[in-house]
């Protein structure tokens, strides 16, 4: 597998916000990504968790363009996605799609199921009409919805379903990577599962990787591989999805599990939690040292004066955190 | 314990096209005083239109009341005029919506809105009102509360919005609480937050809670008792913990299934991706015997006979169906 | 379609159809001829041969209005549909990429609002000169802002939507986004603003007209004949009846159809 280049190799990416103003005093510049390094290789699935306002959905919208990076590289089987310009890019994008949280807001209601699924085709003009709808019809197939549904419009469709119709049109130009962003907060309990488990059989079918996108660790944790924890902008721990979220390092991941609610009243009401309190910090106004002093239970004074670096403990799992850094000096 | 709220054999109809068809067909529950009471259910199942209606929040138009009484101490919701609807509305009856940035008026500041409450319900002065506002911010756990109060609600993050709107339901002591899946637009962290301080702030107050969520994670969290719909029936109800250790209906069971979770310490794999086939029935196109029939594993030739009738169960809970005594549910999970 | 099961919209657009029917086939109609006139039959009444009288210069009155109705409306079509293209496409273009386009756009847009809409179509007439042509296009000067604003506000609210973001994904370029998920999704506020400039449109002709700043003669349209009637009040007071009744249930109509739409896109 190594020898292979990771199908999304993600260095030293940083995405900032400018407030323009006229007055100097109330311009500013927010580091929305600070510096991320992520990796996925063929086949493989990561979670990227963190709060609203964590970076987590810009990270993934720089990814595929629709948010300006600011610096670092975004590979692509070995392609820098962020120095392509024109067709080239418009090529590359065949490689990379992604499924939106909305699935009321992503699909153009002025167009059919099967107009929506064709899309991606009709726009890198790949087969003829009449053989862009077989593949429409075999996508709706791969995605467990009726080939009768081919001709409604999205809004006679359940979140569920519509949600499928994303996929299916994520999955339609047979993609590499595909990123999803919060893909099932929309949707009814019942029906989150499915849709996971769609994703997952996909993944072994077509090989596809995937990037999924959660404020919720629960959500991640059956279909992940890897797990990166995104805080104010800056990965604060990622490792072997197994090993994060059974023992969780910093204490922000601790807190994300903790969140979690078991569903077992009597197991919920004597768990000992760490409940966080405050708010999430502004990356607008970012403090010096740790981006999580603020609501860290465990805050020490050089979380105050120095950042943490993203340190390897040996087995794979990275955490940025005082209480594990070796101590230096 | 006192009842505070009474909702008996209500049904509620809703306008699709020319037809009226049935969304909520003969639900009947209590809220006793000092308990937080959960309904949940999916989209499609009636619980939003149950709350809207002891409420009195439903779109005239478009949905109406058939039959039935919401039943508020003695006096009959369905009945009273608007006035004094509005009136019980405000004073013992509140709401904590689900989208707390769009439950704020981004027009005004969030002090305007709350002493508007105060000065309306309570007939309290200007300056009394502040006073109280102020004290009401600073319960919910917002940091420097006077000078907060004269913040537009942009300011506040969802998190805040949704304690700003805590406090606004607290500010005239009311009886019973209704909160609309209050933390569903919210991050899991910030959830937690909320659903403690719902919890505490509903005891010191002496208040009910009719919490109205999809999630049994939150109910786990908070409800001490719970009423489970489905396609617009009551399918189960049942205090706390038995309802989760052993759930009597087939829906319920897959409910907490497919309810999210973390890894426990000595499991070994995470928990397996459980959901319900098919999706729920659109009003109108009911089953006519179990509404759950077609999507439930149990389902039996006898089972679409005939209505199943709501069946008090020795243990004291209700249940919706024919084979609740024949039930394993181990078995289901296990090939699940 | 269910705006068309509204008796309002149903009955508008049957009286806009006949209209539009009758002056597609007002050279086969049974109609004297428009322009000759009898000199000694003038100002008469309703009679069996003049079935709407005859008007100064003794032409056949029901004649003559129903070539009028072509002009009429072959004016306000034309007008909308050269500030429709125009204001579309400049408010398209302005709430899609913003910037200094946009505010460059919406100044002049609010600037050439804050004028009354039928004092600036008399000041182009006056610049340009007089006829039909001109009509047409001093019309459609004035509604051009009015098309610039409901399509700008229109793109800018979908702009954000996150189909568009999706269209983004999958690589397709701008003119596709525009043509496939932008259009489709502005058509309907635009034909609504369409169909109430309709009505407006037609009474600025008829206004214009009237002054003897819009269409000349001999040919005629609604307002002119309403202005030549206006100097014969006196005389033959039922010749104002005619045109002005044509005016106003047209503009009814238009009107009616427009409100129509803006209710069902809101609904």
């Amino acid at each position: 597998m190594s020898t292979q280049p990771p199908v999304l190799e993600v260095r030293d990416l940083s995405v900032t916000f400018a407030r323009r103003s006229l007055l100097p005093s109330r311009r500013q510049v927010s580091h929305v990504v600070d510096s991320i390094d992520l990796t996925v290789h063929k086949g493989r699935t990561l979670g990227l968790v963190g709060e609203s306002g964590s970076g987590k959905s810009t990270t993934a919208k720089a990814i595929v363009r629709l948010a300006p990076a600011r610096s670092g590289s975004v590979k692509l089987n070995g392609v820098d996605l962020l120095s392509l310009r024109g067709e080239e890019l418009k090529q590359a994008r065949r490689r990379v799609q992604m499924v939106f949280q909305d699935p009321y807001s992503s699909l153009d209601p002025t167009m059919t199921v099967a107009e929506c699924i064709a899309e991606p085709l009709a726009v890198h003009r790949i087969g003829a009409r009449a053989s862009r709808r077989d593949t429409v019809l075999e996508m709706l197939e791969q995605v467990g919805l009726p080939t009768s549904m081919a001709d409604l419009m999205p809004s006679q469709l359940s979140g569920g379903q519509r949600q499928r119709v994303a996929i299916a049109r994520a999955i339609c130009l047979h993609p590499d990577l595909v990123l999803c962003d919060e893909p099932v907060s929309a949707l009814d309990v019942s029906t989150q599962n499915r849709i996971l488990q769609m994703l997952a059989d996909l993944r072994s079918t077509h090989g596809i990787s995937f990037v999924l996108i959660s404020h919720n660790l629960a959500a991640v944790q059956q279909l992940a591989d890897e797990v990166a924890v995104m805080y104010c902008g800056t990965i604060v721990e990622c490792g072997p999805a197994r090993n994060v979220t059974a023992l969780p390092k910093h204490p922000y991941t601790q807190a994300l599990v903790a969140a979690v609610p078991y569903p077992d009243p009597e197991v919920q009401r004597k768990r000992e939690r760490v409940v966080l309190s405050g708010e999430p910090a502004n990356p607008a106004n970012r403090p010096t040292g740790c981006v999580f002093q603020s609501r860290c239970p465990q805050v020490m004074p050089v979380c105050q004066t120095t950042t943490p670096a993203l340190t390897d403990d040996g087995s794979g799992r990275s955490v940025a955190c005082h209480l594990y850094q070796p101590i230096v000096g | 314990m006192t009842e505070v709220l009474r909702v008996d054999r209500l049904h509620v109809d809703a306008r699709v096209g020319q037809k009226w068809l049935p969304v909520v067909t003969d639900v009947s529950f209590a809220v006793r005083a000092g308990e937080i009471m959960g309904l949940v259910g999916e989209s499609g199942s009636g619980k939003t239109v149950t709350c809207l209606s002891v409420l009195g929040l439903l779109p005239r138009t478009d949905v109406r009341v058939r039959t039935g009484a919401i039943w508020f101490h003695d006096r009959d919701l369905t009945a009273i005029s608007r006035r004094d609807l509005e009136d019980v509305r405000g004073r013992s009856i509140a709401l904590i919506p689900q989208e707390p940035s769009a439950s704020l008026n981004p027009a005004f500041t969030v002090g305007d809105q709350m002493t508007e409450i105060l000065r309306r319900h309570e007939k309290l002065g200007r300056a009394e009102a502040r006073r109280r506002a102020v004290g009401l911010l600073d319960e919910v756990g917002i940091p420097a509360a006077a000078s907060r109060l004269d913040d537009y609600p942009h300011h506040f993050s969802g998190g805040m919005c949704q304690r700003v709107l805590i406090a606004m339901a607290l500010a005239c002591n009311p009886e019973i609480i209704i909160a609309d899946e209050p933390t569903t637009a919210l991050d899991v962290t910030v959830q937690a937050q909320i659903l403690s301080l719902i919890r505490e702030k509903a005891a010191q107050h002496h208040a009910a809670v009719l919490l109205v969520t999809h999630d049994m994670g939150v109910v786990a969290e908070v409800c001490d008792r719970v009423v489970v719909m489905y396609a617009g029936q009551i399918v189960e109800s049942a205090d706390i913990v038995p309802i989760f250790h052993r759930p009597r209906h087939p829906y319920t069971e897959r409910l907490l299934a497919a309810t999210p979770r973390m890894v426990q310490h000595g499991e070994i794999d995470p928990p397996a991706f459980a959901y319900i086939p098919g999706s729920m029935p659109r009003p109108g196109t009911y089953a006519t015997g179990c509404r759950f029939g077609p999507r439930c594993a149990f389902h039996e030739e006898r089972c679409d006979a005939a209505q199943v009738p709501l069946r008090s169960l020795p243990e004291g809970n209700l249940a919706r169906c024919v084979r609740t005594d024949e039930l394993d549910f181990a078995e289901t999970r296990s090939r699940a | 379609m269910t705006i068309l099961r509204r008796p309002s919209v149903a009955i508008s657009l049957s009286v806009l159809g006949v209209l539009a029917l009758a002056a597609i086939l007002a050279p086969v109609l049974p109609l004297a001829d428009p322009l000759r006139g009898d000199l000694m039959r003038s100002l008469e009444g309703p009679s069996a041969q003049h079935l709407l009288g005859t008007d100064t210069l003794g032409r056949d009155v029901l004649s003559r209005m129903v070539y009028a109705t072509r002009v009429s409306l072959v004016v306000a079509a034309g007008a909308v549909l050269v500030a429709l293209l125009i204001g579309a496409v400049l408010g398209m273009l302005a709430g899609y990429f913003g910037g200094k386009f946009d505010s460059v756009i919406s100044f002049i847009t609010d600037a050439y609002l804050a004028f009354p809409p039928i004092l600036l179509a008399i000041a182009v007439l006056g610049a340009m000169g007089r006829g039909t042509v001109n009509t047409v296009g001093a019309i459609a000067f004035i509604f051009v802002p009015r098309f610039i604003r409901v399509a700008r506000g229109a793109v800018v609210a979908r702009r954000g939507e996150v189909y568009i973001d999706a269209a983004h994904v999958i690589g397709a370029s701008t003119s596709w986004i525009i043509r496939k998920h932008v259009l489709p999704n502005i058509a309907a506020p635009i034909i609504v603003q369409a169909a109430l400039a309709a009505g407006f449109a037609m009474l600025a002709e008829a206004s214009l007209s009237f002054l003897g700043l819009g269409v000349q003669a001999p040919a005629a349209s609604w307002g002119s004949m309403l202005g030549d009637a206006s100097q014969q009040i006196y005389r033959q007071p039922l010749l104002m009846i005619w045109p002005g009744l044509a005016i106003a249930v047209c503009v009814f109509c238009f009107n009616l159809i427009g409100e129509a739409m803006r209710d069902a896109m809101r609904a």
